[in-house]
């Protein structure tokens, strides 16, 4: 029995391992773009030294094309930085679309978008299930299973409370000076704080605190978001690399997954090789879509033929807005070269008992972005910019904020053909009901109180567009109901009988949590439940 | 490039440098600056108003502090704006000039009294820059 895997992503890696596990043999298909061969390395040392020492620093820090310069409509935090940047596709390799104000990135890159994520590794709630065709039960063995491939770090604290915590959890990741003086604000405040809906704790992230033989432990260099020294840091390459060396595997790069077919009980894959243009056929027992959003939702829909808006999907993203903060108590005081420059702390903020009411919020410390970014923030004369912001520095903390999203019917993706040459074209409609967005703009208000009161104040609040999070969900969802462009509970895409889903576009809905953690999950569970279709 | 436009690029970025940070510019720095507005298109000013702000700010390079902080409020995107804010990330990954932007902070009495001050100055850059500026551009 063989099956063939479209995308590379973290759902395509969790999914192929289970697949392996359970002793199918695993196709790979990928676009798999990389990196340029003249993309310089990121050399393994403390951002402190490096940048009071390496003459090449603008490389990493700025790109050779200067396009970590933000300029124009780019806001500071809303850009990968340079090494990352081939992670997403540029308008030239992806489709045309019409897509409105929602910012849609795509990857087509081996290992995905998740070789540029923020490393958020935190399960659902057992309240996020309502509209999922099981509970977090049935998850749950998953979440554990991806926790012990990934490695997860994390604190058994208030958080792990409100989040069922693995088992496998790794040891916290050390904080750094103005997080664990927060986290410490947080703690006397105690009851105070969980009363009006907040709880912090360390952050959850598949960043890796014990040395294992194919991952390193985190060197806290400080240099975690410009880009992967070593693997602390969890990338699906990581585990693409582990299951090339399985013989029962097969990675297919430079390949475009067109459509699909169900034939004689097997499935037929059409693909395009991305450097000749030329067609060819793959055939196997049983095909699992993992190709992102809007990549897998888009083959399915021209395997059906589905062109136009009235057979569009689903599609959420987190509202997200960035808010730099000041945190008092930091001000004048020194900090620890030593940390890790991804999220520090977690919160989560329950204005009501309401799940899609609900908050989650990273915090970071800015100490390790380039201060010069943050002038673009600022109306204010550079030389005054730079002397405030490096005093204030230290102290500078930023929160995201990701809200909930339900499926709506203003909220839809389609593929369509132009009259002319057949050329397709993504669509997307993406409008919010104006009282969710009153009411998402009241919670955050209560959250910002909330966090005054433990000395973090919000400078000033950036809304972004939406999908500027670069978390969508729900194309092709999960659901009790029997219908068509829909997953069955155990993942498979109906109406077919060979063809699954293992991605985000399998979510029914987008949580305030990160989802990626949890597509993962649900990949590994959608596999094993694909594994045991097979050997039935 | 010209000798005369090398020249002009020098004077500038000792000019804003010194604006920016107090400090001259090294030779790197002003290598890496003209190549830096050569790939963001920014080596040519785009319109006569940005002509004349850059060539008042280079000929009076005392009026740059004033010049920028009424751009700030009224010309954001402005050719001076946008080569000071290049200047800037330049600086920043230069080793050169690194302590100035990870070193530790300052105390809080300090940062108290650096802020008051600076807050003063650009007030005052502020009154006598916006005239300044609306001379530039509605001069014809």
């Amino acid at each position: 029995m063989n099956v063939l895997v479209v995308g590379s992503g973290a759902g395509a890696v969790q999914a192929s391992l289970e697949l392996l596990e359970r002793g199918l043999r695993v196709r790979m298909v990928d676009m798999g773009t990389r990196a340029s061969p003249a993309t310089p390395g990121l050399p393994a040392r403390g951002f402190h030294e490096l940048r009071t020492s390496d003459p090449e620093q603008q490389d990493y820090f700025l790109g050779r094309e200067l396009e970590g310069i933000p300029f124009d409509d780019i806001r500071t935090g809303n850009k990968l930085p340079p090494l990352k940047k081939h992670v997403i596709a540029s308008d030239a390799e992806r489709p045309p679309s019409e897509t409105g104000d929602f910012v849609l990135n795509q990857s087509l890159s081996r290992g995905g978008l998740a070789m540029s994520w923020g490393a958020g590794a935190m399960p659902l709630r057992e309240n996020d299930f309502g509209a999922f065709p099981y509970g977090l039960a049935d998850l749950a063995p998953y979440y554990e299973k991806v926790c012990r491939t990934i490695g997860v770090s994390g604190d058994k604290d208030d958080l792990a409370e409100r989040l069922q915590a693995p088992e496998a959890l790794q040891s916290p990741l050390e904080l750094d000076t103005p997080s664990a003086r927060l986290l410490a604000a947080y703690r006397r405040a105690g009851r105070r704080m969980r009363d009006r809906g907040l709880t912090m704790g360390r952050a959850w992230l598949a960043v890796t605190t014990e040395e294992s033989p194919n991952r390193d432990a985190c060197a806290y260099n400080d240099m975690e978001f410009w880009g992967d020294a070593d693997t602390a840091v969890y990338r699906p390459e990581w585990t693409l690399r582990e299951l090339e060396k399985n013989e029962a595997f097969e990675y297919l790069g430079g390949l475009e997954a067109l459509s699909f077919e169900e034939v004689g009980g097997r499935v037929r894959l059409d693909v395009c090789e991305t450097a000749t243009g030329e067609r060819s056929s793959l055939e196997a027992d049983a095909l699992v879509l993992s190709a992102s959003i809007p990549g897998s939702a888009r083959i399915a829909l021209r395997s059906l033929g589905r062109f136009g808006a009235e057979h569009s999907v689903p599609i959420c993203t987190n509202a997200y807005s960035y808010v730099p903060c000041l945190y008092l108590p930091m001000l004048g005081r020194p900090v620890r070269d030593r940390r890790c420059s991804l999220a520090q702390l977690s919160l989560l903020f329950e204005p009501d008992a309401d799940p899609s009411h609900a908050i989650f919020s990273s915090v970071f410390t800015y100490r390790s972005m380039l201060t010069f970014k943050l002038l673009k923030e600022a109306p204010l004369p550079y030389r005054f910019g730079l002397d405030v912001f490096r005093m204030l520095l230290p102290a500078m903390m930023i929160v995201t904020v990701f809200h909930a999203d339900e499926p709506g019917a203003g909220k839809r993706y389609w593929i369509e053909k132009d009259d002319g040459g057949g050329v397709e074209r993504d669509h997307i409609r993406y409008e919010e009901d104006a009282a969710i967005t009153l009411r998402r703009d009241r919670t955050e208000k209560s959250l910002f109180a909330s966090l005054r009161k433990l000395g973090l104040l919000p400078i000033k609040r950036i809304r972004r567009a939406p999908g500027s999070a670069i978390h969508y969900a729900g194309s092709l969802p999960l659901s009790a109901r029997d219908t068509e462009l829909t997953c069955t509970g155990e993942g498979r895409l109906r109406p077919f009988s060979r063809v699954w889903v293992a991605d985000a576009s399998a979510l029914p809905m987008m949580p305030a949590v990160p989802p990626t953690f949890t597509l993962m999950a649900n990949a590994r569970r959608a596999a094993h439940h694909l594994a045991d279709e097979l050997a039935r | 490039m010209a000798d005369s436009d090398v020249a002009r690029l020098g004077r500038e970025v000792s000019s804003f440098t010194r604006y920016l940070v107090g400090r001259p510019p090294t030779q790197r720095l002003v290598l890496r600056y003209a190549e830096a507005l050569a790939t963001l298109g920014l080596a040519h000013p785009a319109t006569a108003f940005d002509g004349r702000l850059l060539r008042t700010a280079l000929v009076h390079p005392f009026a740059t502090e004033m010049l920028d902080t009424a751009c700030a409020l009224l010309a954001k995107d402005s050719l001076l704006r946008r080569r000071l804010f290049v200047l800037a990330g330049l600086l920043e990954t230069e080793p050169t000039f690194a302590e100035l932007f990870v070193g530790q902070p300052p105390g809080r009495i300090r940062i108290a009294v650096g802020l008051l001050g600076a807050g003063t100055r650009a007030g005052l850059s502020f009154i006598l820059g916006a005239p300044m500026l609306l001379a530039l551009r509605w001069t014809s």
